[in-house]
């Protein structure tokens, strides 16, 4: 085996692949030749620092892939997938939202509410002679007033509102 | 972490699985399910990113890569048919996406060497030994080993892109012949004939290498 040979045959005996006759005459063709085997040395040198790197921990992943995966596919699947952590990022705004809404219908409930106090303001007043309010006069309790019953006079019912009159014409003098 | 993933993170790249987890775990893939996608993302990432980061030799390049790489996955994971390990697919898929960002690299130029004198203390003492379990070194040791290493960073990263996948595949990530036939679709007879004429273009490399940075080192003189 000759120089060139055995140098075709570097892989195969770094990867320990030769055998009997073969591995002899390669062995032989290193101890014939110094520049040879230096370079073999080299050779192998070489490939164990390769082997080394899959071993350096410059390799090791950043501890965020996994996160940058999610927020990629969440936003190129326009939330569609890993939408549950988009929910919590995005629960501000969602909460916003409720709040107004909760906010205009307290506002259209006052609203209605004061309109009919407004209403109930305007019903008829009790009619002349009955007092309503509390008497200012007499002891003082702290006592809940019930309204006396009183037995009801047939009334007729009044318009609440004045009858339209109608102008009389006036006829110029 | 479940039992599986801490395996994971002591295993070579092929997981050692239970019986059925595979299979398992794929359809669950196909259903889309992001828990099983955040168990594949979790089994695999460290294997994946140390493939691209080899392969494209820059950092912030790989972390954008790796991610490409899973989300590749989620979107063809129907296309998987179980002819192969799920591994070795994956491996595939990554080599595949790793070759076509080191061309679009190229085209934009981008493709940097980075100076041997760029060398920051800080770093030169952190990696300098390659093998973390190695005692510790004299300082100018650390930095010869640190030089070294980066020397045959870039000799590997200045290889022809086939060379190169044949060397981190093969040397760096030791995956079978076989692996790596099904990974790069070349026969066993030409992986093997490939690969060595890559390692003998690598020691070559190396060698030009060291050579120049010897010659560049300034010798002081005596005043």
């Amino acid at each position: 085996m000759d120089s060139n040979q055995a140098r075709d045959l570097f892989s195969e005996a770094y990867e320990g692949d030769l055998e009997g006759d073969q591995s002899d005459a390669f062995k032989a063709a290193l101890a014939a030749d110094d520049d040879l085997k230096a370079e073999y040395d080299d050779f192998v040198e070489t490939l164990q620092m390769v082997g080394d790197l899959g071993k350096a921990d410059d390799g090791l992943p950043p501890p965020d892939l996994l996160r940058g995966v999610q927020e990629r596919l969440r936003n190129r699947s326009r939330g569609r997938y890993y939408r549950d952590r988009f929910s919590e990022r995005a629960s501000m705004s969602w909460m916003l939202s409720v709040m107004l809404a909760a906010t205009v219908l307290l506002l259209v409930g006052a609203a209605w509410f004061v309109t009919q106090q407004m209403l109930v303001d305007q019903a008829p007043s009790d009619p002349p002679g009955e007092t309503s309010g509390p008497s200012t006069s007499g002891p003082t309790t702290n006592e809940p007033t019930t309204p006396e019953p009183t037995t009801p006079e047939p009334t007729t019912p009044e318009p609440t509102t004045p009858e339209p009159t109608t102008p009389e014409p006036t006829t110029p003098e | 972490m479940i039992d599986i993933e801490r395996a994971a993170a002591a295993a070579g790249f092929h997981v050692p699985m239970p019986d059925g987890y595979e299979e398992r775990l794929v359809e669950r893939l196909k259903r889309r399910d992001e828990a099983a996608f955040n168990e594949l993302i979790r089994l695999y990432q460290g294997r994946i990113f140390r493939l691209v980061f080899r392969m494209l030799g820059d950092r912030a390049e790989a972390e954008d890569l790796a991610q490409e790489v899973f989300i590749t996955v989620f979107k063809k994971i129907d296309g998987f048919r179980g002819d192969s390990l799920l591994s070795t697919w994956l491996y595939r898929v990554a080599t595949n996406q790793a070759k076509n960002r080191i061309k679009y690299l190229q085209r934009r130029a981008r493709g940097k060497k980075k100076e041997f004198d760029e060398i920051a203390e800080h770093d030169a003492v952190s990696s300098a030994t390659m093998n973390p379990t190695s005692p510790v070194a004299r300082p100018d040791q650390m930095v010869e080993a640190y030089q070294k290493e980066q020397i045959l960073k870039i000799a590997i990263d200045s290889l022809e892109d086939e060379h190169k996948t044949l060397i981190v595949l093969r040397d760096i990530e030791n995956l079978s012949y076989e692996e790596i036939q099904t990974i790069t679709g070349l026969a066993e007879g030409t992986v093997k004939s490939r690969l060595h004429r890559a390692r003998h273009a690598l020691r070559d490399k190396v060698k030009r290498l060291a050579e120049g940075r010897r010659s560049s080192v300034p010798t002081q003189k005596p005043k």
